[in-house]
């Protein structure tokens, strides 16, 4: 028994157009190994170029924001977890800023070493994934093999700290809901210095291939202008020249203490997201390093107070997440949980500009480009 | 077991049926379609990565259906990816098995309440093994997968072509204003 | 700050600007101004679009637009209200690239129409569906569990005092009866007298008087007023404190009445709208 016809109706697809050369429509997805999940793009190809490029999403809308009208506000936050499965932690953060500011809460100082700590690690993990995968895309095995076996590595002190490896529920409100076990930072340092010494290798194996770079240069141009215009955030955005970064322009927990400078480039292109990724992972081992420096070893790690928010009352809080900006919007009426909270997920913001990326590209540099702005679709649909 | 258990002579002769040998050949080489979904998707990739290693198993990764032989459902399906499922399931070939990984795909998961989700993936598509968990850690497919070769290889739970299970259709179309299935 | 110097909003009449949370916030209450603004704030160097979300008020619908200006960081929100029956606002996907697919999916889970956006189209959902599911009226009925929906805040002060009340009963209590124990072993040693002479009461008697306290008591209990659609757990409480826990209370408000008790707990035309005292007489008839 075959599906019937009137649920198969899809999303709208293209008429091809006759015209010099016939126009060729091709679809890609939702499922393709390439994109990463279930995103659904519909092609128009001419000859080689690209003419036309329609994204379809929603294949994976799981309706977290209206869960959440209905949970208290701790109860929203292992829902946040999966909106960005990759960097599970730093989905957290947002919120419980958010929360904070609405009732008040004032973090405690080690606390805040933990929590910037722990969102750079994720960095770190999520960063891996993306060398992972991406590289799959173009036809490399290797460094995804690499990337995962170091990402194991990373998840066990994940686990071990929070006992949890993709999904951790770990930050909260005024802290982190649990003590970090004794070993914690050691932990975290013996791997620093182990993983240290293989990321020169990551880029061999990448930026640095002449094979990657004669895909990677020059290809998919984003102009500072529009990228900016389209609200486009991360490392994609510091490709192109801005050096816009959350953590420097809006600093939150730990980021104040700490000794950084935004990375940026001005190329552009697919193999300059490539490079400022690449390059943020030294950033991160850095930052984990001056956090476990400075960070007291003894105190609270959860503030003490109750969060209750008056009706009437909303923020806006974003953080810098690996793909960019990720903000929440809570409205309060006075409940228990939020009556409205709306997340801006980068990807989502990020995944509008690919229209504009594919036009006038050539059809085999269409992965390429969608694999160097990073998206995950668990984020994108929520 | 199978062939293995069956009729053993002198001279490494072993009788049995010709079923029991292709059923034996097919367990050890089960080839999953590459098909994430959500969460449960980067554990279904860790599963193949170096400390778990599902290759050793003959479990390797094709990324068209018309290649693959299991599907695993790796994450939450909704309403509008539920007919894509049932498409990419009618379009592997036969005999076929379909494994459902984590809370989402075997009852909805944490999202089970929700406008757009479809509360398991056995509304849709045949399930051979669940796999529980949110996400299960690899190792636990890891399991399902050779518990399904078990049942792959067994002459009692022989796979017997065309016969594809009637879906409820009805979970795919949308809800009514009252949030109950139309 | 400079930025108010910078875009002339005096003749914008409409617009509101209030503190929220140390936010500012920027009110507008005309729609067609809403465009205006939005040039003007281009102008004026907000060129990183952040968010738009879609909000239900319960009274209409509300487009949240959140800027930034990326030379000097400064954060800006916008509100627009518009009426249910009305739902329509400008599109400014045109001034910044970024809101496009944010209005998308505003009007696919609220329901707001942008005019003037090139692609209206439904994002998330597919394109045939008819709800707007992110509508506080649209509800999940049967899927969702009662204790979901947001309850009011525990009284903490109150919780602590009575936790202290209850532990000082305890410790009287304790030493009333270590008194009590001390008496009766004193007791002990006398004689028991007079305790059967104590008079109970004829068993007619009894009855009678529980009867006459109980019949008033059936008619006077609560009835379950969540079976009115548009009434939740928080608002069961809310009429609570305003003395109405039955149907028949509700059923026959007058519309004075109505209206104030609307003002008092600020329902916003609710009980007309929703017809709360109908379907209150509806099932006041069928429960009789
Ligand atoms: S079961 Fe959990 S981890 Fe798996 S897809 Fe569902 S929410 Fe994600």
């Amino acid at each position: 028994m075959s599906i019937p016809a009137a649920l198969m109706t899809g999303p709208t697809v293209l008429e091809p157009v006759v015209g010099k050369t016939d126009e060729m429509i091709v679809n890609l997805g939702p499922q393709h190994p390439a994109t990463h999940g279930v995103l659904q793009i519909v092609l128009g190809v001419d000859g080689e170029r690209v003419t036309r490029a329609v994204p379809h999403i929603g294949f994976l809308h799981r309706n977290h924001e209206k869960i959440e009208e209905s949970r208290s506000y701790a109860q929203v936050i292992p829902y946040l977890d999966r909106m960005d499965y990759v960097s599970g932690l730093q989905n957290e953060l947002p919120y419980c800023l958010a929360v904070e500011d609405l009732a008040g809460l004032e973090v405690p100082e080690r606390a805040k070493y933990i929590r910037t700590a722990m969102f750079e690690f994720n960095r770190i993990i999520s960063h891996l994934v993306w060398v992972g995968t991406y590289m799959l895309d173009l036809g490399a095995i290797t460094p995804f093999l690499y990337a995962f076996r170091d990402r194991e590595m990373a998840l066990d002190i994940i686990e071990r700290t929070t006992g949890g490896r993709m999904l951790p529920n770990y930050f909260t409100f005024g802290g982190v809901r649990r003590d970090v076990h004794p070993k914690f930072w050691q932990d975290l340092l013996d791997f620093l210095d182990y993983f240290e010494k293989v990321v020169p290798e990551y880029e061999t194996l990448t930026v640095d291939a002449p094979v990657f770079q004669a895909r990677s240069v020059g290809v998919g141009l984003l102009s500072q202008e529009l990228a900016v215009n389209h609200g486009i955030s991360g490392p994609n955005l510091r490709a192109s020249g801005v050096a816009h970064d959350l953590r420097k322009d809006q600093p939150y927990d730990a980021y104040p203490e700490l000794d950084f400078s935004v990375i940026t480039r001005d190329e552009g292109d697919v193999w300059a997201r490539s490079k400022v990724r690449m390059d943020e992972i030294y950033q991160s081992i850095d930052l984990i390093r001056q956090c476990a420096e400075l960070a007291p070893r003894s105190g609270p790690y959860l503030a003490r107070g109750r969060v209750k928010i008056e009706a009437g009352e909303q923020r806006y809080r974003a953080a810098e997440i690996s793909r960019g900006q990720l903000g929440v919007y809570i409205h309060s009426d006075g409940g228990t949980g939020p009556y409205r909270s709306k997340h801006r997920s980068p990807s989502f913001v990020n995944l509008q500009i690919i229209p504009d990326l594919f036009i006038g590209q050539k059809f085999s540099d269409v992965i390429a480009i969608l694999g160097s702005i990073d998206i995950v679709l668990g984020e994108v649909d929520r | 077991m199978g062939l293995l258990g069956s009729d053993r002579r002198p001279d490494n002769i072993i009788l049995g049926k010709l079923d029991d040998l292709i059923n034996l050949a097919r367990s050890r080489s089960m080839w999953p379609l590459t098909f994430g979904i959500a969460c449960c998707a980067i554990e279904m990739m860790n599963s193949s990565a170096p400390r778990y290693d599902a290759d050793r198993f003959g479990f390797f990764y094709r990324n068209t259906p018309r290649q693959a032989d299991i599907m695993i459902v790796s994450g939450t399906v909704n309403k509008k990816m539920g007919k894509r499922v049932r498409t990419l399931y009618e379009q592997m070939a036969e005999p076929k098995w379909v494994i459902s990984m984590g809370a989402c795909a075997n009852q909805g998961g944490p999202f089970r309440q929700g406008y757009s989700v479809v509360e398991g993936v056995d509304k849709i598509v045949p399930v051979d093994v669940y796999v529980p968990g949110c996400p299960p850690r690899p190792e636990a497919l890891l399991q399902a997968m050779l518990l399904l070769r078990d049942k792959v290889a067994d002459p009692e739970k022989r796979y017997i072509p065309g016969t594809l299970m009637e879906a409820d259709f009805d979970v795919l179309a949308e809800p009514g204003k009252d949030g109950r299935s139309l | 700050m400079s930025t108010e110097a910078a875009i002339n909003l005096e003749d914008l009449p409409t617009l509101r600007q209030q503190t929220i949370c140390g936010e500012k916030v920027y009110q507008l209450e005309d729609p067609t101004a809403y465009r205006q603004l939005c040039e003007r704030l281009l102008a004026a160097g907000y060129d990183f679009p952040q968010c738009l979300s879609g909000v239900d008020m319960e009274y209409g619908l509300r487009t949240v637009l959140h800027l930034r200006r990326l030379s000097d960081q400064a954060e800006l929100t916008l509100w627009l209200d518009v009426p249910y029956d009305r739902p329509h606002v400008p599109s400014v996907s045109d001034l910044w690239g970024g809101v496009d697919w944010h209005e998308r999916e505003a009007y696919d889970l609220v329901g707001i129409h942008y005019d003037g956006h090139e692609d209206l189209r439904r994002i998330l959902l597919e394109d045939h569906w008819t709800i707007h599911p992110l509508q506080r009226r649209y509800d999940t009925g049967g899927y969702l569990i009662p204790d979901w929906q947001a309850k009011p805040w525990p009284d903490w002060d109150a919780i602590a005092k009575e936790k202290e009340e209850a532990a000082r009963k305890a410790a009287e209590a304790a030493e009333k009866r270590a008194a009590a124990a001390k008496a009766k072993a004193a007791k002990a040693v006398k004689p028991k007298e007079g305790e059967g002479g104590a008079k109970k009461p004829p068993l007619s008697e009894v009855k009678k008087t529980s009867d006459q306290v109980a019949k008033p008591k059936a008619a006077q209990t609560a009835d379950d007023l969540t079976k009115i659609k548009g009434i939740g757990a928080h608002y069961v409480a809310l009429l609570k404190e305003q003395g109405i826990t039955r149907f028949e209370q509700l059923a026959n408000l007058s519309d004075d009445e109505a209206k104030r008790l609307e003002e008092k707990m600020n329902f916003k035309d609710r009980i007309a709208r929703e017809q709360w005292r109908e379907q209150a007489r509806a099932l006041q008839e069928g429960k009789s």
